[in-house]
Order: C-alpha cells, then structure tokens, then sequence
C-alpha cells in the first residue's frame, strides 16, 4: 500500500510528458466540481480569467495554430474585447451534462459572486444558460467590476473571492450552492493592457468616450439652444412690455 | 377556421377600438416580409401551436392586424422546451415589428416584453427531465428467500427517473423525483423547495437527499456504482435544511423527521453455550443457554446535523461537521435467551428483549451520534489531498452487536478515519487516480445502515445494520479514463482487512452511442475470503 501512496505522489508531482509550462497556468483558474446521483452526472467548469491566464491562454493558442506576432495580437485584441474586463468581472461557465437534462433558468439569479462579505450578480451573461442543457454547454457571465455608488475597483485589496452557484440548478447537486474560490490578490488586469492589441483596445475606448462625450455635448448644445430660444423671447416680451 | 376566427376577433377589436394608426392597420403585409418566414420557422420547429406547417405559406396574405393577432398567440403558446434562443429573437423581433398593431389589440406590449423575457428566463415554467435504464447481469449469487441461489442471471428495468421541475418565482423553485424500477414502484422519491430568504439564507424544505461528503468518495461516470459516504449522503426524507454564508464561510442546520426508520424485527444470529448456575426465573440449575439477538429498529428517529465550512483560500479548507441519529422509544438490538434445563428440558423464552432484558447491553435506544472534521488541501491545481476523521458516541445497544459468537462488547466511541489523493485525468493525461486509506474501528456505525463500500459487490466487514464487525484497514485505488466524447474505462480495487479479508476488482468500459444513450459492460470479482463474479451490461437513456 506505501509503495503504491509513493508512487501516486511521485505521478502527482511529476509534470507530464509534453505539458507546455503554461498548462498548469491554465488549471489554475479553471474550477471544475463534478456530481453524480445514482445515473446521473454533472461537471461544472468555471474559469476565472485572470492577467496571468489570459497571457496563458494566447500563448497556448499562439503556439498551437503557429501564429504570428501580428495575428497574437489581433485575437489578443479580440478576446480582451470579449471579455469586457475594463468594466466587468468576467468568467466562463462549461456545464457537461452526463445524465438527465437540466434546465437552469432563471440563471442570472441562480449565482452570485462574493467578495468580502458582499455579494454581487451578473451584469450580463449569455442567455444560453436559460435552455435546455442535454449535453454540453458554454458561455460567459460577467460580474461588475466596480462599485455602483462609489465607482471603487471592487477586486481592490481582496484576496480570494468565490462564486457561488444554487444547488437547485440540478437534482443531481446534493448540497445547498456549490463553490467556487480564486486567489486573486496578485492579480492585475491592467497589465495585459499592453502592446497593439492594448493601443487599440485604449482606442475603442477613447471612440466610445468620445461618442458619449459628444452626446452630451448635443444634448447641452440642444438644451442651451433652448434657453437661448427662451431668453430671446423672454426680451422680447420684457420690450414689449416696456414699450406699452 | 382559426385563422377566420381570429381574423373575425380582430376585426371586431378594431371598430370598438379608435387608437391612432402609425400605419394602416389592413394594410397587408407583403408577401416578401420576414415576418411569414419568421412565423412559419416558429410554427415549423413546433414553437407555435395551431399554426400548423405552412400556415403562412401559399398565396394567402396577411393584414398587419392578422399578423398581429398570430404574434399573440404565439407568445402565448409558446412552448419552451422547443423555443430556442433563435426562436425567441425572432419572437422579440415580430413583437417590436407590430408593437402598435398589437396595442390596438389591446394587449400591452410591455407586459409582452416581460412575457418574453420570463419565458426566456423559464419563470412559471416546468421542467421535465429524467432516464430509464436496463440492467442484465449475468452469473452473479444471490440470496433468495434465504437460499442461496449461485449463479443467477437477472434483466431488468433497473430504474426509470423522472425529474419534475418548476421556478415558481425569483425566490422559490420547486423539484419533484419520481423513481421506480429495479422491483420498486413508481413513488415520489424527492419533492421539495428551495426558497430563498433574506440574510444570505437558503433554506430546502421537503423531502430531499442531503450529502456533505460528496467530496471523500469515489464514484464511476453516474455514480451508480460508487463509495458512498460515512455518515450523510441520507436517504431522501422529510426534512429542514437551511445554509448561512459569511465571507469564505457557511454555515449548515439540517432536522429531519423519518417514520417508521430501520429495517424492522429481525435476528442477526443465534447460539448455544454451556451454562451451569441458576436461571434467572428461578426454574432451577441450568445446564446450557440457546440465545438469539435480535432487533427493532423500526421506530420514528429525528436526525439533526450541523456543519461549519471554511475556505480559507483556494488551496485549503477545513469544515466541522456534526450529525446524530435519534431514535425514539421501543428501538434497539436487543437479546433472547432460552435456558436449557435438565429437568424441565427446554423452556419458553425466559428473558425478552427490551425493557424487561435483563443484561445491561440490550438497552433501549440505538443512537448515533457523530463528530467529524473535513480537511481539503489543493496543493496543485488537479491534484487534492483530502481527509476525513470521525468519532462516535454511541448507545449501548450499538456495544452489545459486539457480543455475537461470544465476542465483547464493542467500544461505546468508536473513531474512523480516511485520506484521499486525488489526481485529474488533466494533470496524467490518460488517467485519472482515486487513492484512499480508511481505518475504522470495530463497532463503528454507518447509521444509513450499510457499507459505504459497496460498489458493485456488497459489503461483507459490516453487519446487517452498517456497523463494522472488527477493526478494519481497507484501501481502494480507482482509475478511471475518458478517451473520448464517446468511450471511457476504469478500473476499482478494493482491499479489506477486517471480520473478513477479501478485495473487489471492478472493470467497466462505457460507450456513450450518443450524447442521451450510453451502453456499459463490466466486470466484478470478489476474492480473498470471498468467492463471486459476475458481469452486467447496461443501457441508459437520458432525457
């Protein structure tokens, strides 16, 4: 029995055989509980994309399909769009379904993501989740970033958060909610801001600023053409009046 | 005829109605417009009801108004189990299309709007769900009617599942099981609610299955053959259960209520010793003692429980767990004896079982009461150490199981413990590893009444009320591979060393035909001690 403990801990800690060095980045932040109910079954994958896994994960792909700087920029570009981290908390929910169907909706209410003792729910999240789930299921849910009243960074000085999911998604879950809990003390989104992909994600940004700032200014033009309108007429009728 | 009804319905909506018109409301709408494909996609993939396959093909127009109507009854039928999210889009999308036709009908539309939005969330819906399953084994022993009977081969409908679902609001979802098969009828295995309550607090209310352990056992793809739990993992039963959580913290209460618990009168064994004094009914010297324990545990018992969790980072977590079974009156293990006399030959039954017992260790009573603590440490991503250690106070009558064939009576604290290593298929790559270590004293109780290493086989280190006959190492290696969407494989062994050496082989390899219909054929041997194998196939489809 002590040889076979041995040998397992020896396996557990061994990386395996073609592991990228980035493979363990990518477990990391990726949560997976699974559930089994006497025939039926279900794994729930959450994954947190964190700085350090967001560099992983376009390195891993750069390397799998050979790409070219340019190209590792252009779907860097495109995944941090995705991923709306500038004003959104964002992570991916993969339900595999081994069993009878479930049927999660309304599943904006059945999650909320906890950081220090407050909870928070999903801004957005991707209405699939409100189906069906017979096989195989995945998209993204996004949490706000920060707080509504204060505009605070709600990730500021927090260590760990958890994500909690109902138990009555599914009869197959046993428990009351089921959780799922990231470190993110060292975690830094603004730093994969950075290169091409961060220059035109800053202009999109600066283009959207600039498409409401000049709303705005419209709105104030239109509502000073107002008042222009409304004085005017006011001195009219007040030399009128003096007139008479 | 429908179509004229509603037409008829409209019109006549129409000259009591005098609303202001964006647009001529008997207008047809042309013939090229999305809105006829769009209806009939809906009613084509069964989304609209009464609106039959090619209703809205053909020469036939539509005014705005009749195209208006046919929105509102598709809103209204709509049947969520076949509504895809494309289908409810284009739904949303005819609704912003005839918004003022639809007013005019005096339907809101922003209730519409919320209609569509509550079917999208599945509010006031129900839900269906479930499996059926066959089983043949082939060769395996059984007892029947207490003969044993080597070799059987059985088919079966092992189980039929049917999952009853409805949100009922944003605080309330109710779940209803029904379950039969395998020589069970069909019965209400689980109905209860989750209700969500102010304060973080979540409580279940009903009859449902409760399992704090789902983490320290090991289970194949379905858990269908599977370790079980040492102490919850309780079987469906009327119950309160409420969940607190604070910070990296929750707190559990669980009550519950189960009549009628236990399996009944029954002897568990019997025997002659030699016996040379005075009876104790005074019938005068004995010579020798045939004595029988058996049981009642078929009484009403509460069962109360308690957890504190806490997870103090992603890596580590502690949880203190506390669960008793309660029994009340007239429940117990209790003792026989009829004294042989030389004179009088063999006598009625002189003492009884129960209170009138005269031997100390037949108490009334058979409580469990247990204190345990979990320890989880995730010291590489895929890869966890877990721990479990628990110690049981338990009732006298529980001791006195320690006396069959002439044994002592079992520690009245018995304690366990168990340590799991376990790897993701992810980290080795081809597969996954379930390593366990358990010891376990004698006298030690599973209250669910059964070993929870089972598997396939049966238990054989346990009695018949799930309790350990003698102190007991056991270890179990599972490994189980997933080599594709389509076939996986594992193989258990398990070896104990306890009232009865033996170990348990188990080799399985499933195919999932397609994602609803998987086929499995498996292999089982015990050995050791015990000598039985056998093999099963099963077909299972999910829906």
């Amino acid at each position: 029995m002590f040889s076979i403990v041995v040998v397992a801990v020896f396996l557990s800690l061994a990386v395996p055989v073609g592991a990228a060095p980035y493979d363990e980045v990518l477990h990391r932040w990726q949560k997976t509980q699974k559930f089994t109910d006497r025939g039926d079954a279900l794994s729930i994958t959450v994954t947190y994309f964190s700085s350090e896994y967001i560099e992983a994960l376009i390195q891993s792909e750069a390397d799998k399909n050979l790409w070219t700087a340019d190209e590792m920029d252009l779907h860097k570009y495109q995944l941090l769009k995705t991923l709306r981290l500038d004003d959104t908390i964002p992570v991916r929910f993969h339900f595999e379904v081994m069993g009878s169907a479930v049927h999660m909706a309304p599943f904006g209410e059945q999650l909320k993501l906890r950081i220090g003792s407050k909870t928070y729910n999903p801004v957005d999240y991707d209405p699939i989740f409100n189906f069906r789930v017979t096989e195989s299921v995945e998209g993204m849910v996004y949490f706000p970033r920060f707080d509504e009243k204060t505009g605070k960074d709600l990730l500021a000085g927090v260590g760990t958060i958890k994500l909690e999911l109902s138990g009555s998604i599914s009869l197959t879950i046993k428990p009351t909610k089921v959780d799922f809990i990231w470190d993110v003390a060292n975690d830094d989104p603004s730093r994969i801001y950075t290169g091409q992909a961060g220059g035109r994600l800053e202009m999109d940004r600066l283009i959207k600023r600039l498409a409401n700032l000049n709303k705005e200014k419209q709105e104030c033009e239109k509502r000073l053409g107002e008042l222009d309108s409304e004085i005017a007429a006011i001195e009219i009728r007040m030399k009128e009046l003096q007139q008479q | 005829m429908k179509r004229f009804a509603a037409l008829v319905a409209v019109l006549a909506l129409v000259a009591f109605a005098a609303p202001a018109f964006a647009a001529n409301p008997f207008m047809d709408v042309p013939m090229n417009h999305w809105a006829y494909d769009a209806v009939s996609q809906l009613a084509s993939r069964g989304v609209v009801s009464g609106y039959p396959d090619g209703a809205f093909k053909g020469e036939w127009k539509a005014t705005r108004y009749e195209m208006a109507s046919v929105v509102a009854r598709a809103l209204a039928y709509v049947d969520m189990n076949k509504a895809s999210k494309q289908d409810l889009e284009l739904l949303k999308k005819l609704v912003v299309e005839f918004k003022d036709e639809l007013d005019a009908l005096g339907v809101k539309v922003d209730e519409l709007d919320a209609r569509v939005a509550d079917l999208e969330k599945g509010v006031g819906k129900w839900y269906f769900s479930g499996y059926l399953r066959m089983q043949q084994t082939f060769g395996r022993d059984i007892m029947q009617g207490g003969v044993l009977k080597e070799d059987d081969d059985s088919w079966n409908v092992n189980r039929f599942r049917w999952n009853i679902k409805k949100v009922i609001d944003d605080k309330v979802t109710m779940n209803i099981r029904l379950q039969g098969g395998g020589g069970e009828d069909l019965g209400v295995e689980l109905a209860y609610l989750t209700v969500k309550f102010p304060w973080d607090i979540t409580a279940n209310i009903g009859r449902f299955w409760l399992d704090w352990e789902g983490d320290f056992y090991a289970t194949d793809w379905w858990g269908f053959a599977m370790d079980d739990a040492y102490i919850t993992d309780i079987r469906p039963t009327m119950a309160v259960s409420f969940n607190k959580s604070f910070g990296m913290g929750d707190f559990s209460l669980y009550v519950a209520h189960d009549d009628n618990a236990g399996p009944g009168e029954d002897i568990l064994a019997k025997g002659r010793f030699p016996f040379f004094g005075t009876d104790p009914e005074g019938f005068g010297p004995a010579v020798g003692v045939d004595w029988a324990l058996a049981s009642n545990l078929t009484s009403d018992r509460y069962i109360y429980g308690a957890r504190l969790n806490f997870n103090f980072n992603e890596m580590f977590s502690l949880a203190l767990n506390y669960m008793k079974y309660d029994y009340e009156d007239n429940a117990g293990v209790g003792v026989y004896y009829t004294f042989w006399n030389k004179q009088n030959g063999w006598l009625p039954n002189v003492v009884a079982y129960g209170p009138k017992n005269y031997f100390q260790f037949a108490t009334l009573a058979a409580d469990v009461e247990t204190i345990w603590g979990d320890l989880v440490i995730n010291f590489k991503p895929g890869i966890t150490l877990k721990g479990q250690y628990f110690m049981q106070d338990n009732d006298p009558a529980w001791q006195a199981t320690g006396l069959l064939g002439g044994g002592v009576a079992y520690d009245d604290s018995p304690s366990a413990w168990k340590a799991v290593l376990e790897i993701d298929q992810d980290v080795l790559g081809f597969t996954s590893l379930w390593l366990e270590y358990a010891q376990l004293d004698a006298g030690f109780v599973f209250p669910n009444g059964a070993s929870p290493y089972g598997w396939m086989a049966g238990d054989y280190f346990c009695n018949d009320y799930g309790q350990v006959e003698a102190d007991t190492t056991l270890w179990m290696v599972l490994a189980m591979q997933r080599w594709s969407e389509k076939w996986g494989t594992y193989v258990r062994y398990l070896d104990v060393d306890g009232s009865q050496d033996y170990n348990n082989w188990t080799v399985a390899v499933t195919h999932w035909y397609t994602p609803s219909l998987a086929f499995e054929l498996g292999y089982d041997k015990l050995g050791g001690d015990l000598d039985d194998d056998f093999i099963w196939l099963r077909t299972t489809v999910f829906f």
